[in-house]
């Protein structure tokens, strides 16, 4: 077989690319609120948030354990996890699915509605998660403003 | 006959965990995953890694794994794995890692059992088929080397620290031991070399990962180191000495001491696309002794120097479908890349060039095709290819992976 052919392969690899331009979706950085239960009282940045997603920040800087959860609307979720995570949810999900075959974390607590993020922050110390802005959210949780 | 009756095993396997609509289980607070995978190989002229030329569907493996959490700074868990590949594997089940993991603070956590090694970007999912762009991945992750390179039973140090302007960084620190099976890659690896290893003994193992994340989205630069040595017991099968050196007995005692292999890598992820780039080497000093010699004993001090490198990049147009290409080069010998000592110079390289389509059509369903064009024979295996080695070589893979 000609090995001159591999040149036409990676032509193949150079076009995907411009689709990118025209096929990335537009995702609102303002559609999403974060929630924590009322114990958190330290300021949060965008890069903490991203590191407690990825399971790299585990505790509070009172030491006490963060347990975030994600909510699975796939709209909100896309708009969370390209925002402040800044992963695609491909990446996203591939990131934790990778952990748990290494044995080396256990995939996220996941809710598919808002009411059953908001509760389990309500009742669960040190908790974080996000919810859409048309999302009421009620006392028992607080909303963050990121640094 | 048998690997087709297993190859079909695998297809039985995948379809009724497909229409069962199985997602990830959980009982009692354990949770379980797992997947199986069958694929089909083919290839032109050479065998690779399995009877390819006449087409095989010798190339499946599954895994099952058991997590539990039980403080919210420790969890414990297993993972047990099977796979054939030409024969290789043969279907003998393994446990692939068990450890306790306890996560003291972020800076550091500890992990303690059979733990998987560090070796460049990939050695932790080399064998999670859904988890990656290619069904194969390039040699530095040469599936020969994944009996030596895969686990061990020790302990693992982690963390990761965040700086306030240079971002963070990662790091595991591993110390152990490790065991090599005798139907392993490696001893097929040897036996291409004149030995038939008949036991194999390894000493103290450690093994290092560093990566920095800089304040660039999306790059990774770091290394990974493994250190060992190790010794083996082999039978002289047919070993290529020059003239001026007698081996007395069919015994020999194989050493390959100051083990070490490095591995620098660089990645940048963009939205859908991912660079990645590799450089490993592979050190060691090759000691060969007479076990029984009638006269003077006979040592042959070889030092090993392996070099290998690869530059990738994959794209992902939708949630469907995904592209993407590596070139790759592997030298046994780099004191020698051009062949020049060697009867036929192409045995000195492996040169490769691979193109795959990812199609993931369900969240758990994957399906692959990918096409590898070889220039060299250093990682084809004279056993597999008794007529001899050609200096090229087409492949074709096809691989349906399901996993919950």
């Amino acid at each position: 077989m000609n090995l001159c052919v591999i040149r036409y392969y990676f032509i193949l690899l150079l076009l995907p690319p411009g689709f990118q331009f025209v096929f990335t979706p537009f995702v609102h950085a303002n559609d999403v609120r974060i929630i924590v239960h009322p114990d958190v009282q330290e300021s949060i940045s965008v890069n903490d948030i991203r590191n407690i997603f990825l399971g790299k920040k585990t505790q509070w800087s009172n030491n006490q354990r963060i347990r975030f959860v994600l909510l699975t609307e796939k709209t909100t979720y896309r708009t969370f996890i390209t925002n402040y995570v800044r992963k695609t949810l491909y990446q996203y999900r591939n990131y934790w699915r990778k952990k748990v075959f290494t044995g080396t974390g256990m995939m996220p607590i996941m809710f598919s509605s808002c009411s059953q993020s908001i509760d389990y922050v309500r009742r669960t110390k040190g908790a974080i998660s996000f919810v859409p802005e048309t999302c009421a959210v009620s006392d028992g949780v607080k909303e963050v403003t990121l640094d | 006959m048998n690997s087709c009756r297993a190859s079909c095993d695998y297809f039985l396997i995948i379809f009724i965990l497909l229409i069962s609509d199985a997602y990830a289980l959980q009982y009692e607070k354990i949770h379980i995953h797992g997947f199986v995978s069958q694929g089909y190989m083919l290839s032109d002229r050479n065998n690779y890694l399995a009877d390819t030329q006449g087409g095989t569907f010798e190339f499946n493996d599954a895994a099952l794994n058991f997590s539990r959490g039980f403080h919210p700074n420790l969890h414990v868990g297993c993972q047990l794995y099977m796979r054939d590949i030409g024969d290789v594997g043969n279907h003998k089940v393994e446990i692939d890692w068990a450890f306790a993991d306890y996560r003291m603070t972020d800076l550091i956590g500890f992990r303690l059992g059979k733990i998987k090694l560090p070796h460049g970007l990939y050695n932790e999912t080399r064998d999670i088929d859904m988890l990656r762009t290619f069904i194969f991945l390039p040699p530095v992750y040469y599936d020969i080397s994944r009996s030596t390179i895969n686990a061990m039973n020790g302990i693992d140090t982690y963390g990761n620290y965040q700086f306030e302007s240079l971002g963070s960084l990662e790091y595991q620190i591993q110390f152990g031991a490790k065991r090599i099976e005798t139907d392993s890659g490696w001893s097929r690896y040897m036996e291409r070399r004149g030995m038939n290893i008949t036991g194999f003994d390894t000493n103290f193992v450690q093994c290092g990962k560093l990566t920095w994340y800089p304040t660039i989205e999306g790059l990774r630069i770091g290394v990974t180191g493994i250190f060992f040595d190790i010794n083996a017991d082999a039978e002289i099968d047919m070993l290529p000495l020059p003239s001026q050196y007698h081996i007395s007995g069919p015994d020999l005692q194989y050493q390959l001491n100051n083990f070490n292999v490095i591995v620098n890598y660089i990645e940048y992820t963009i939205q859908e696309m991912i660079f990645a780039a590799e450089y490993m080497t592979f050190r060691g000093d090759l000691i060969i002794k007479a076990l029984a010699p009638k006269h003077q004993p006979t040592v042959l001090d070889i030092p090993i120097k392996t070099d290998a490198y690869y530059f990738s990049m994959t794209y992902r147009l939708t949630d469907f479908f995904e592209i993407g290409g590596y070139y790759s080069v592997f030298w046994p010998d780099s004191s020698d890349k051009n062949g020049k000592s060697l009867s036929q110079d192409y045995l000195a390289w492996h040169k490769e060039a691979a193109i795959c389509f990812r199609f993931d059509i369900t969240d758990s369903l994957v399906f692959k095709t990918e096409t590898h064009l070889i220039d060299g024979g250093a990682l084809m295996m004279p056993q597999d290819n008794p007529e001899g080695i050609d200096q090229r070589t087409a492949l074709l893979l096809l691989k349906l992976s399901l996993s919950f």
